[in-house]
């Protein structure tokens, strides 16, 4: 009798495919995940578009405060004092949970830019974050580029 | 002792003897137009799939033995509305490559073949080499253009058309679930780069889901959580940059597991083009959603690798 039940629990297992739930460690993709300190959800920025680069492998998200967002909507390259942004970009990865999608992998870089008012013109105040830690770039070159490009941005539809 | 096993066992033994003539019909309808593919890519199909997936059901004397047989005739019936290669040409070519990339990735995740299917038919097992054969065959079919004309024109068409366009009441999916126009307040949990079908998305999730991701509470995701997914045709130019072209839908995720208890927890809705039409004919599009979902029953059916902002 006792063989029987023994047989009949190891087909029931093997049946309902016995495995623990993965936990929130294997979930959550640490990998692209931004440092605590780095403080992206309190900023309450909204997406103004995506992009990927094919050829890098890379993929992008612009957040926008209100301003920059209703700027970038507008359809006007009006730029005005308070607009803020934050590009962050991630290397992509293969999707563990869909053979056909790539999701973001490691975090490359986040950069802000935020254009003040001095004497009546704009200025614009842009940093570089870098690596997993998103730790402060000194060096300076090419951020006009950066800027230029992150202004260039047009926003993706939405309804 | 031993006269009560005696009895115990004919009584079972007539049961299911007289259960053999209760038999649930298996039709098998004409081919309509049979899937074409490559010899080997077809073979495998065939051999893993064709028995519940197709009009040409292959039975075997042991599939026919009552009660199994039972089991047998709904996996067939619920196979073939699922998906069915005997009917191949009724589906639009979009359509038939979005099938066989969920059947390629539903095997991979192992929810297909049917494990207790496999069991028995061992030879219905599609082993690492078959895998890899379907997956070069899909990716054969991925066609990047730069500068693709028809999807820049499609941006534009929408782009127009957003400056006259009017303030509307909101539309309601089949199922009964009111878009949510606030989503592009949240913040964002992932995107997905679709070079399946040549889109990309951004996940957002609303404050219950962030918070959920921050503690670490996601399997089961809490009530309360709501995922919205955004898509865009991909617009590449000959550079590799690619961009958001024309909006496709946004679909939403809401969890309640009282409420939508039938759907597995979560209420499943999908709102198409910026004119957010409500997909599907009727409310039983759901099932589509929860089929496509079921490989990922272990993580509360949710695909994505939330991020920590």
């Amino acid at each position: 009798m006792k063989v029987i039940f023994k047989i009949l629990l190891a087909s029931l297992a093997i049946f309902s495919g016995c495995k623990p739930s993965p936990g929130a460690d294997v979930l959550i993709n640490q990998k692209a995940s931004l440092p605590e300190s780095f403080k992206l959800s309190e900023l309450h920025q909204k997406v103004i578009t995506s992009f990927i680069n094919n050829r890098k492998h890379t993929t992008s998200i612009l957040y926008g405060n209100n301003q920059a967002y209703a700027a970038a909507n507008g359809g006007t390259s009006i730029r005005s004092s308070g607009q803020s942004f934050t590009l962050v970009t991630w290397q992509q990865q293969d999707d563990a949970h869909w053979f056909g999608a790539r999701i973001p992998g490691d975090l490359i870089s986040a950069e802000t830019l935020h254009l003040a008012d001095s004497c009546s013109r704009i200025i614009y105040h842009y940093q570089k974050f870098k690596g997993k830690e998103l730790a402060k770039l000194a060096d300076t070159t090419g951020n006009a580029a950066r800027v230029k490009f992150i202004l260039s941005q047009q926003a993706s539809i939405m309804p | 002792m031993k006269k009560f096993m005696f009895i115990a066992a004919s009584a079972i033994i007539i049961v299911l003897i007289s259960l053999q003539f209760f038999r649930p019909e298996i039709s098998h309808p004409p081919v309509t137009g049979d899937l074409q593919a490559p010899t080997n890519v077809k073979a495998i199909l065939v051999r893993a799939c064709y028995d519940c997936h197709s009009n040409q059901t292959n039975l075997r004397w042991y599939d026919q033995v009552q009660p199994v047989y039972w089991q047998v005739a709904e996996h067939v019936r619920q196979g073939r509305k699922g998906l069915n290669f005997s009917n191949w040409d009724k589906l639009s070519p979009m359509d038939r490559k979005g099938k066989l990339w969920e059947a390629v990735n539903q095997i991979e995740q192992g929810a297909m073949p049917i494990k207790s299917y496999a069991f028995v038919h061992t030879d219905a097992k599609v082993s690492k080499q078959d895998l890899e054969v379907l997956k070069n065959y899909l990716i054969g079919m991925v066609h990047e253009t730069p500068d693709d004309t028809a999807k820049i024109h499609a941006r534009n068409k929408q782009l127009q058309a957003k400056t006259n366009q009017t303030q509307q009441n909101l539309p309601e999916s089949l199922n009964g679930i009111t878009y949510i126009p606030d989503y592009n307040n949240w913040q964002v949990i992932s995107t997905s780069d679709r070079f399946d079908n040549g889109t990309m998305r951004v996940i957002y999730g609303n404050d219950v889901a962030v918070k959920a991701v921050k503690e670490h509470h996601i399997n089961p995701w809490p009530n309360g959580t709501i995922f919205a997914k955004a898509a865009w045709d991909k617009l590449e130019d000959k550079q590799g940059n690619v961009t958001t072209g024309a909006f496709k839908q946004v679909e939403f995720m809401i969890k309640d597991n009282v409420k939508y208890r039938t759907t597995n927890g979560w209420g499943f809705a999908r709102f198409k083009t910026p004119k957010l039409k409500p997909y599907g004919k009727d409310g039983m599009f759901t099932t589509e959603c929860i089929n496509c979902h079921k490989p990922m029953k272990d993580n509360d059916f949710v695909f994505t690798f939330p991020i920590k902002n």
